[in-house]
């Protein structure tokens, strides 16, 4: 049995250990060096989460702001950290397109009902298997035949719900919560940046 | 290229798999959150005394106490009247049996505060005396239990279910005001001696804010109740949580009260088996605000467009309760400008014909608010308020009064 809040304070510890990654990564690459290191560092960065300052840690204030971090934002976190550690891609650059779209648009339409913008209660069908877990098998079955990994990201959705790993009963909780939404919205308009610029570039040349 | 498709086959072969295990789960706990409304006694035709509570608290009650509770009385005091806070709000009752009622409210320097508390007091029907409050959560406390910074507690709600438990819901905010709220319980096994731990229910998708509670819930049959609660972040609207205890945690699901905006705080009430109906506090627009009802024939899970009734709403709570003849008595401020005047009505066969009982607060520029209204298994109303934002008052009367009240109006 897993404790409730084991999973919100990894999450927790894996946004603060990230954002120490990608601060050393810029410094000096971070798979370049000796694996005793990025082992301390993963460890230190970790329980940096953990330690107090002023009374409470940035761990606990992380889940006290978001009481549980989703499925979707752990796997994002561990692919950043696997690619500045190990220089290994899990996913193609494309597949973290496909999946950030898929979040932002998911996190539209959640946050426009449940904030009732729109008189429509989507998140209802969160607490129940067939509706939403229908388009989930689709969005598995997919990637499947197209040769993309996201179909393990669905999957794991999928498996977490089942073992009860997140402490809510809703499945839109394992997919989506709103620091992933803004790391996706980060994600896709960095690559409209990007895109808009090579156009530029080709267009000038 | 053999291998790949292999691969392509095992992986539809393991979703199928996932998704076999998962429609076998769901079904059995959908099968658990379906009930219907505990009937209130006088619907089901039991005679006096019969109740939510069991038969082996019924005997509970002396003869002399049974004498008690057949006059014509009507009394009113303070919860807490040496309180050592300024301050004191939002007060919810609940029957504990053996002549025991529940009131927790709470108070501090002023609401919203940090230094702001949640009090628990028992009062003793034989001897009409409340004990002194004691603080049942505090931020610190919660902090502590829910492992989550925790910047001020508010809006508590007592009741015991047809176990014999006692829950306390309770909301909490980490950052900004009451739309930041989110929603705690905490259970005792033994009237209020010992609580479990705070535990935190995730309501909502977007930092989970905004899940308020202000009034009791509805028992259901199989054991679990629905609370009536509302989200006010952005939108005001009023929402249904289906909860089903699961030992010391809990199964739950909420959903939406129709699509109306600034509808809050509903208070709902069982009609028949199937039959709720349910009365909100009118945040909305305009300067004539009335109360608003709606009703669901499936037991709370579907609910009608909500209408004006004739009772006027200044934007402040209001409680209901069933009396043995069906009808329907509520609690609330009847005028359109402020929470200065606190009245009793009371509507027969809910036919939206609502009769003034008695004017229970009446002073201009005090403020007599969020009251709380049960009737206990020994034919007792008991009323808590607000009163003037400095204490919690306690108003109680019986059946007997009430009918003579009626008779003599009509």
């Amino acid at each position: 049995m897993i404790p409730d809040d084991f999973f919100p304070y990894l999450s927790a510890a894996l946004i603060v250990a990230s954002l120490f990654s990608i601060i050393a990564n810029r410094i000096y690459p971070i798979f370049r060096w000796a694996p005793q290191y990025k082992l301390l560092f993963l460890i230190a960065s970790s329980l940096l989460a953990l330690i107090p300052f002023g009374g409470i840690s940035a761990a606990r204030m992380l889940v006290s702001f978001n009481y549980s971090y989703s499925m979707g934002l752990i796997i994002i976190l561990l692919v950043t950290v696997i690619k500045i550690f190990f220089n290994v891609l899990l996913f193609s650059h494309q597949d973290s397109l496909y999946l950030s779209i898929f979040n932002i648009v998911l996190g539209i339409i959640l946050y426009t009902t449940s904030l009732g913008f729109i008189p429509y209660d989507i998140y209802y069908y969160g607490y129940n298997f067939w509706p939403l877990f229908f388009i989930i098998f689709v969005l598995i079955i997919i990637p499947v035949f197209a040769g993309s990994r996201l179909q393990w990201v669905f999957i794991a959705y999928i498996l977490g719900w089942n073992l009860k790993l997140i402490p809510s009963p809703n499945f839109f909780d394992y997919l989506i919560d709103p620091l992933l939404f803004f790391i996706s919205t980060g994600i896709v308009v960095s690559h409209m940046i990007k895109s808009a610029r090579t156009t530029g570039i080709n267009g000038g040349t | 290229m053999r291998f790949k498709l292999t691969v392509k086959i095992v992986t539809v072969l393991f979703v199928s798999f996932l998704y076999w295990i998962s429609a076998y789960s769901i079904p059995q706990e959908e099968g658990r959150l379906v009930g219907i409304p505990s009937i209130p006694p006088p619907l089901m035709g039991g005679g006096e005394g019969e109740g939510q509570k069991g038969e082996g608290e019924q005997k509970g009650f002396s003869d002399e106490k049974a004498r008690y509770n057949n006059v014509d009385f009507y009394k009113e005091g303070l919860v807490n009247p040496g309180s050592k806070v300024p301050s004191s709000h939002v007060s919810s009752l609940t029957w504990m049996g053996d002549g025991k009622i529940a009131c927790v409210w709470y108070g501090g320097s002023r609401e919203g505060a940090m230094d702001v508390k949640i009090y628990f007091s028992l009062y003793d029907e034989n001897t009409g005396v409340w004990s002194e409050g004691n603080v049942v959560v505090s931020r610190e406390s919660s902090s502590d239990e829910l492992g989550r910074y925790v910047r001020k507690v508010g809006n508590p709600v007592i009741f015991s279910d047809s176990s014999d438990r006692l829950w306390l819901f309770y909301v909490t905010i980490t950052v900004g005001g009451w739309s930041g709220s989110s929603l705690n319980y905490k259970i005792s096994y033994d009237h209020g001696k010992t609580w479990t731990p705070s535990k935190k229910l995730v309501l909502s998708p977007f930092f989970n804010l905004s899940n308020l509670v202000k009034n009791k819930p509805m028992l259901l049959d199989g054991g679990g109740f629905l609370l009536p609660i509302y989200h006010e972040f952005i939108n005001k609207y009023p929402e249904m949580l289906m909860v089903i205890p699961d030992g010391d945690a809990v199964q739950y699901k909420k959903w939406r009260i129709g699509f109306k905006k600034g509808l809050l705080q509903p208070s709902i009430l069982a009609l028949d088996e199937k039959r709720v109906v349910a009365y909100f506090r009118n945040a909305g627009k305009g300067n004539k605000k009335y109360v608003m009802e709606s009703i669901s024939n499936d037991a709370g899970m579907t609910w009608s467009e909500p209408l004006p009734t004739t009772l006027p709403n200044p934007n402040s709570g209001l409680d209901v309760v069933s009396t043995p003849e069906g009808s329907v008595l509520v609690v609330l401020n009847d005028s359109f400008k402020d929470r200065s005047r606190l009245a009793l009505y009371l509507s027969k066969d809910n036919d939206r014909e609502w009769i003034k009982i008695k004017d229970l607060e009446d002073t201009p520029g005090m403020e007599f608010s969020y009251p709380s209204i049960i009737r206990t298994p020994d034919n007792t109303y008991h009323i808590s308020y607000t009163y003037n934002r400095s204490n919690i008052k306690h108003v109680t009367f019986s059946d007997i009064w009430l009918l003579e009240k009626l008779k003599n109006d009509s």
